[in-house]
């Protein structure tokens, strides 16, 4: 004799399911993801600073992608600073 | 890199891909810099993540973080672009191919060596944008040159054509 199966599945609903999930960030995490990504940035800006004042064409157009660069990174580097000094 | 112009020697023209893949690459970045936010949001709004979960602090050091993480890997992008270059002198073709930031071809061809050149303009985008690939046959060499993707390849054609005396041809 085959055992009954059920007809239906159990409504377990969001909190049988742990929801609605909290996210959170301890401080340590934050400025380690700050370290982390300036020093990304830094090693990029390295590698593009070696190829744009090196290349014989299209000088121009090259130091205003620098000033570019360099000025909208500062200004995202200041924020997330800021961000960090308020933890 | 130093790439010297001759004695004399006078650049006729520059060329680089078409805008259309700066902009396309911009708008891919911009829409992946974006999408954890609405994710973000949208999970709150569906009840799946508690509001407030993050200080208020610790959200613009993300953000601003995410943010630099795309402006950087854009700047890639836009560094291998104008990098990646074709330079028609009046007597020299200088084809600068960067595939990566340390991985770049560079072709010096006397114009007076080229025999054929080939524009190809295919699809709906090239004809209605107006970028195409030019390719150049070389007298003595099997190789063959070819830019893909750059804008008013005919002008790049006839700046050849008109310094080599070289054949032409159009198709697509």
């Amino acid at each position: 004799m085959q055992p009954e199966l059920p007809t239906y599945l159990p409504d377990i609903g969001a909190a049988g399911l742990g929801l609605p999930l909290r996210l959170s960030a301890s401080s340590e995490l934050i400025v380690l993801a700050f370290a982390l990504t300036v020093v990304f940035w830094g090693v990029m800006a390295a590698i593009f600073i070696y190829h744009w004042r090196r290349f014989p064409f299209d000088r121009e157009r090259l130091v205003f992608g620098e000033r570019l660069f360099f000025s909208v990174s500062a200004a995202a580097i200041l924020v997330a600073l800021g961000g960090v000094l308020t933890l | 890199m130093y790439i010297p112009l001759e004695q004399g020697e006078r650049v006729v023209i520059k060329v680089h891909r078409h805008w259309f893949f700066l902009a396309t690459h911009a708008l891919l970045i911009v829409l992946v810099l974006v999408l954890p936010f609405a994710a973000y949001r949208s999970l709150i709004a569906y009840g799946a993540l508690a509001p407030g979960g993050v200080s208020a602090g610790a959200a613009w050091t993300l953000g601003a973080l995410w943010f630099l993480v795309g402006w950087t890997l854009y700047f890639k992008f836009w560094t291998l672009y104008w990098l990646d270059i074709w330079v028609v002198t009046d007597r020299r073709l200088i084809d600068i191919d960067y595939r990566h930031l340390f991985d770049r071809d560079i072709a010096i061809l006397r114009l007076d060596k080229i025999q054929d050149v080939q524009v190809r303009v295919t699809g709906v985008l090239g004809n209605l944008l107006k970028f195409g690939a030019v390719s150049v046959q070389t007298a003595g060499e099997s190789r063959e040159f070819v830019i893909d993707q750059i804008a008013e390849p005919e002008a790049l054609r006839d700046a050849i054509v008109k310094g080599s005396g070289a054949s032409s041809r159009v198709s697509g």
